[in-house]
């Protein structure tokens, strides 16, 4: 054992005296802190360089931003395009313009600024801007932008083309909707959506990569400032494979007080997918009829902890007599937090619902001795 | 070759064969961390954070801040929190077994009367004194627990009992946070499709020298004292480089408990924090890690590189001292803890490169680097090895040193750019060569003695009194 351990030493040691011999060497490592020394020197330089680039960088963009400001001012306010024309031939503002005729850069500066203004206004002042965008033959740069190798741009493009309310680019936007790139797919959902309201959900029917919490919050936000006019195919997304679809429709169902589909909501408890039955769930306690309470007592058993809950706490404002068998039997669940909301449940149903409670446990022990305090003090 | 001949060879050899690998390392953080965050900031440029602040659909969160001792601040402390930026979220504050007055100064500020409340003790804990909620309907959602002293993690997992939110944020109740940390921290969970997002983390700096009104932080100062300014430029290396890197990879091992995010029903799970261990962030975020695994359920941990929750640094040897001892122990605890995914395949890349990095160049790290100077400074003296060797040895080690910290630098000036003025950046790149002759040896020498501490079984945590933020009230 002696004999392998020396060995197994003895080669190593071996090894390392070649590594010190021959890489390792003092030549070496006066070479590798020469280049060292030439990387700090490089990078300290190269952090000064980048903050005055910068500086005049930002000193530019405040200029042009100051030129650009009063002059998109005036354009906003203008009445008919007798007086955009005017503003636009003055020849103070020519000049002005002339600056961002040819520089890409510069161009992009002008969309911006005409992007961030389209946010604020509506109406007659939206107009003129995109008469203004029109006019400078900005569409042509944002087509150019959506060819960029870089996915970033192409999402820029997308996103201001939206803002701009370039409606005859639906067509081109439409296939990024399922695009690899999951933000370049995010932002043509949304400009889709901007642009045409509800009718922009029609990407739903055919994305195949999953549509994010994230970008489903984003969706309905940008949904809820448009009427809602139709949502004729959400028959199809609540039966669809891909299973953030599904959750998304019945996120609009609940919102949308969508009644008709019911069944199909319905159906949704059953899913194999428990985060679709937890949509489900929380869905059709929106849309409830006379009905939904007995259903979600029927499903409960199948359900984790985290729907039970929540079916427990539906029941508190949807819950009838005919509930209340289940409930107390639920005040004998393990689980302290099932009974406290069965207690709060079997409270809000009955009259008598405390007096009964009192009658089927101790209430001078633990967990009791602080549930009916607690939904006393509540009600 | 005689015996010492061998040693000498094997010692020097070794030394330096690790310094490499140590800096091999090091170069593919930095190219990882690169890509993440240049990847992070142009989502951020299409992120409208306000969305989630306003929506009624956002995720629930409940804000858990453990309190002991802090009645000169309290107040103050859970104004600022109740200000944060977030709706759908419930503040718990967590005194656990204060010798001072903070709950008397809670229950007159904020108006709390005791309520019935039930607590299911998912997680054992220290018995709860009482729970406090208050009659003015501002305060809707503050809750107030009064527990028996049980230290920080203790304190934590009560407040996860308490808690009714899907998502727990922890954070130490001193510090300052940007106005949309919470958002930006909550963001990731709805983020990700194919897993299951269980904690998220984000950068800490030092808010030492900053101007602090009403407890938000309004100007941001490089630090004037020097340990501070030290700890800066150690913050940035270590977040803006090392953490966003390991979340690339997903193999982060640490969310600082100062300001983090987890799925509360994964952190019950996994049991909640280990109050057997002082380093009880690391700890959850590792023993989280295993139960997924254990579970074979895809997951992610997720590091944000903006900076989200403003500190105050030691600024004294002794309370570094203290903090960095502890930091020592509580990494030896966690890694002892959880030695069975050392080397471990079914771990994945936690096992094979996370853990053992750990390992090897976080927790042997500074035992090396002290034994390698003594070692090698003794060889030197006997004439084993040559002085211009050892000090192109100390030179080539220490010129990496400026190197990464430089690059730590320009990093954050091509990003965040947090310190505007030229003369703080210039500052900063005073620092970047002072700290690895005044600083550096200092936190090599405290672990060392975390390893010592730790052999000797000490438990305590180590007082950290603080000097407070350069705070004003408007």
């Amino acid at each position: 054992m002696l004999t392998i351990l020396t060995s197994f030493a003895s080669t190593i040691n071996e090894v390392l005296n070649y590594l010190l011999h021959h890489f390792f060497t003092q030549q070496m490592l006066f070479d590798t802190i020469i280049f060292f020394i030439f990387l700090i020197v490089a990078s300290i330089a190269f952090i000064f360089l980048y903050l005055f680039r910068k500086n005049k960088r930002w000193q530019r963009k405040v200029y042009l931003q100051k030129s650009l400001n009063s002059f998109i001012g005036e354009i906003a306010i203008c009445e008919s395009e007798d007086e955009l024309n005017e503003i636009f031939s003055n020849p103070d503002y020519q000049s002005v313009l002339l600056q961002f005729q040819h520089i890409g850069s510069d161009r992009n500066l002008l969309i911006s600024e005409l992007a961030e203004t389209s946010k604020k206004f509506r109406g007659s002042t939206m107009e003129n801007i995109l008469w203004l965008f029109e006019k400078m033959e900005l569409r042509n740069q944002l087509l150019k932008n959506l060819e960029n190798k870089k996915w970033h741009k192409k999402a820029k493009a997308i996103q201001q083309l939206a803002y701009l309310q370039q409606k005859n680019c639906v067509d081109i936007i439409l296939p990024f909707t399922n695009h690899e790139n999951e933000l370049l797919r995010a932002e043509a959902q949304i400009a889709l959506v901007k642009m045409t309201g509800f009718e922009g959900l029609e990407f739903l029917s055919k994305v195949t990569y999953p549509v994010s919490e994230w970008q489903q919050l984003r969706l309905i936000e940008e949904l809820s400032s448009t009427t809602c006019t139709s949502l004729g195919n959400i028959h199809e997304w609540l039966q669809s494979e891909n299973l953030s679809v599904v959750n998304f429709a019945l996120r609009l169902v609940e919102i949308y007080q969508q009644f008709d589909f019911y069944d199909e909501v319905k159906r949704c408890l059953s899913h194999s997918s428990m985060a679709v039955c937890k949509n489900a769930v929380l869905t059709i306690s929106n849309i409830s009829n006379e009905t939904t309470a007995d259903l979600l007592v029927a499903h409960f058993a199948g359900y984790d902890a985290f729907i039970q809950t929540k079916i427990l706490k539906i029941l508190q404002s949807d819950g009838t007599e005919a509930q209340l068998p289940f409930l107390f039997s639920i005040l004998n669940h393990p689980d302290d937090s099932y009974k406290l909301e069965a207690a709060k449940a079997i409270l809000k149903i009955s009259d008598t619902g405390i007096v009964a409670i009192e009658e089927l446990i101790d209430r001078n022990a633990f967990p009791w001795n602080v549930i009916l305090p607690q939904i006393k003090n509540v009600a | 070759m005689n015996i010492t001949d061998a040693v000498f060879q094997f010692f020097s050899s070794g030394i330096l064969i690790y310094s490499v690998s140590l800096l091999l390392f090091y170069l593919l953080i930095v190219v990882y961390s690169i890509a993440e965050i240049k990847l992070y900031i142009r989502k951020s440029s299409f992120t409208d954070y306000n969305l989630l602040a306003s929506s009624v659909y956002a995720p629930s969160v409940s804000l858990l801040a453990p309190a002991y001792n802090e009645a000169a601040n309290i107040i103050e402390n859970v104004r600022s929190l109740l200000a944060v930026h977030y709706n759908n979220i419930e503040l718990i504050v967590i005194n656990d077994g204060s010798k001072d007055d903070s709950l008397q100064k809670l229950i007159e500020a904020y108006q709390l009367v005791k309520v019935p409340f039930l607590v299911n003790e998912k997680i054992k804990t220290k018995p709860i004194r009482g729970i406090y909620k208050s009659r003015n309907s501002l305060y809707h959602k503050l809750i107030v627990v009064d527990k028996v002293n049980g230290g920080k993690a203790d304190a934590l997992n009560t407040g996860i009992n308490v808690a009714s939110n899907k998502y727990l944020v922890c954070i130490d109740v001193d510090c300052i946070l940007e106005q949309d940390a919470m958002l930006k921290l909550i963001k990731p969970f709805l983020e990700e499709t194919n897993k299951q997002v269980i904690a998220t983390g984000g950068v800490i700096r030092i808010a030492n020298s900053c101007e602090v009104v009403n407890g938000k932080l309004v100007k941001v100062h490089l630090p004037k004292q020097l340990l501070p300014r030290m700890q800066t430029l150690e913050y940035i290396r270590a977040f803006l480089l090392g953490r966003m890197a390991w979340s690339r990879m997903n193999g982060l091992l640490i969310i600082s408990g100062a300001f983090g995010a987890f799925d509360r029903e994964i952190a019950i799970k996994a049991g909640g924090y280990n109050h057997a261990t002082v380093g009880e962030d690391m700890e959850l975020i590792v023993r989280m890690r295993r139960y997924m695994h254990e579970n074979k359920i895809p997951y992610k941990v997720s590091f944000i590189p903006d900076p989200l929750c403003w500190t105050e640094a030691p600024a004294s040897y002794k309370i570094l001292g203290r903090q960095r001892n502890r930091w020592t122990r509580g990494t030896i605890e966690t890694l002892q803890i959880h030695k069975k995914m050392f080397f471990n395949r079914r771990f994945g890349i936690l096992g094979i490169l996370s853990y053992p990095y750990w390992v090897f160049y976080e927790l042997l790290a500074p035992l090396i680097e002290f034994s390698g100077f003594v070692g090698l400074t003794i060889f030197a003296m006997a004439g084993y090895i040559s002085w211009p060797f050892f000090l192109l040895l100390l030179a080539f080690i220490l010129s990496f040193g400026f190197l990464y910290s430089v690059f730590a630098i320009l990093i954050e000036v091509l990003t965040f750019n947090q310190y505007k003025r030229r003369t703080d950046i210039f500052k900063l790149i005073l620092i970047a060569f002072a700290e690895p002759l005044f600083f550096h040896p200092f936190v090599v020498w405290s672990a060392v003695r975390g390893n010592l501490d730790f052999i000797r079984k000490k438990k305590s945590w180590g007082e950290m009194t603080r000097q407070g933020f350069n705070s004003k009230k408007k």
